[in-house]
Formats: C-alpha cells, sequence, structure tokens
C-alpha cells in the first residue's frame, strides 16, 4: 500500500507518494506571482494552480495501479481541501509514462465532481485542467481555455 | 469539428496548423516546466523534503 505525506508552503503543496522503502513520486502544485503565469487571461490567473509531477526513486518499480491510487487520493485531498475552488493545470509531454498516469487516473475517477479537461497534442503536449465541477462552472473554464488558447496561441480548440 | 463528452472529462484539440510564434511561447513554457521539475528533484535528493 502506498501513502503520501505533505508538505504546505504559502507558494503550495507537495504531495510525496512514499512506499514502505522509499520516496516514489512528487506531486508539487504550486501557485506563480502574476508576473509568471503562463496565462494572460484574468480568470485563470486568479484560478489555475500548477501542478509537477517528478519521479523520485530511481531505484523501485511500483505497480502504475498503485501509484494511480496514490495520486487519485490526492486529487481529492487538493480538489477537496486547500485549492478545492482552483483549477488544477499540468502541461505533459504527449505519450509519456506522466502522461499514461494522467490518462489512468482520468479513467480511474468515478468522483462525478472531479472535472477532467485536457486540450491533446499542441506542440507535443498534452494540457490537463482539472477542477471540482461543486466549486467551478464548467462553462467558465472551457470559456476561459478556448479563449486563451484564441487569444495566446491563435490556436482554434474544438471538441475531440 | 467533432464533439466528445462523458463522465471523465472532456477533451479538445486542434487541426489548425501552429504558428511559429505560438511554438515559442509553448516551448518557453515547456522550458520552464522542466526547470520547475529539476529543482523538484534536485531538492529532493539533497535531502530537502526528507527533514521535513
Amino acid at each position: 500500500m502506498l501513502s503520501y505525506k505533505v508538505i504546505e508552503s504559502q507558494e503550495g503543496s507537495l504531495f510525496i507518494v512514499t512506499s514502505n522503502k522509499d520516496n516514489l513520486y512528487g506531486l508539487d502544485f504550486f501557485t506563480k506571482d502574476i508576473e509568471e503565469q503562463d496565462f494572460d487571461n484574468d480568470f485563470l490567473q486568479e484560478n489555475i494552480v500548477e501542478l509537477a509531477i517528478a519521479k523520485f526513486s530511481k531505484n523501485e518499480s511500483v505497480q502504475i495501479r498503485r501509484v494511480v491510487e496514490a495520486c487519485h487520493k490526492i486529487f481529492l485531498d487538493v480538489i477537496k481541501g486547500r485549492f478545492s475552488d482552483k483549477i488544477i493545470y499540468m502541461s505533459i509531454d504527449c505519450n509519456s509514462a506522466k502522461c499514461n498516469l494522467i490518462e489512468k487516473l482520468i479513467y480511474k475517477n468515478g468522483n462525478p465532481d472531479l472535472v477532467h479537461l485536457k486540450v491533446e497534442n499542441i506542440v507535443g503536449q498534452t494540457f490537463y485542467f482539472i477542477f471540482n465541477e461543486q466549486e467551478s462552472s464548467s462553462i467558465e473554464v472551457i470559456n476561459a481555455i478556448t479563449d486563451y488558447f484564441a487569444k495566446e496561441y491563435n490556436i482554434k480548440l474544438s471538441f475531440s | 469539428m467533432s464533439e466528445s463528452e462523458n463522465k471523465k472529462g472532456i477533451s479538445f484539440t486542434s487541426n489548425s496548423e501552429v504558428s511559429a510564434e505560438a511554438k515559442l511561447k509553448i516551448e518557453k513554457l515547456v522550458n520552464v516546466k522542466r526547470e520547475r521539475l529539476s529543482r523538484l528533484v534536485e531538492n529532493f535528493n539533497s535531502g530537502k523534503y526528507i527533514a521535513q
């Protein structure tokens, strides 16, 4: 059974997924100062919390199913706790191990409040936005993201 | 344009060509992300998180 510990700071929350033997992954949920933000959009700037996922252990091989279960619990903690009214954002290299992990996490999710929105394969990146539908309006989030991609990158998004 | 939405989530894609300017912006964003990840792993390797 994997467990996790959390290190809180002003900037955000770092969750460390651990086994009996080792620290396996770090899930760093953090906010940036306005001038450092990726999003030139008032709504997204106010509501985005960025997530970086790092694999710490190179020694221990763990079943992906166990990692997904631990990450799912973390997401539920985050989305119902400190960042309940925020949108968790991450960009991940397409077809990478982390992309595979997030896809499995999405597939596993049975919580109707947890909405996953993704923008697939833009310059080799997949952008994920995860939020609590009880706290954030899906329509508002979708509008902000499509508007942002149109204005910032001149990319017109369509449902896939 | 096609559409799909289910209880798991919503997916978007784009069939339009990405401009060179947009590619540069996204590559910059990716580099910032990689720097962040490197710092995270460096901090971990230095024992910063174990001590807490």
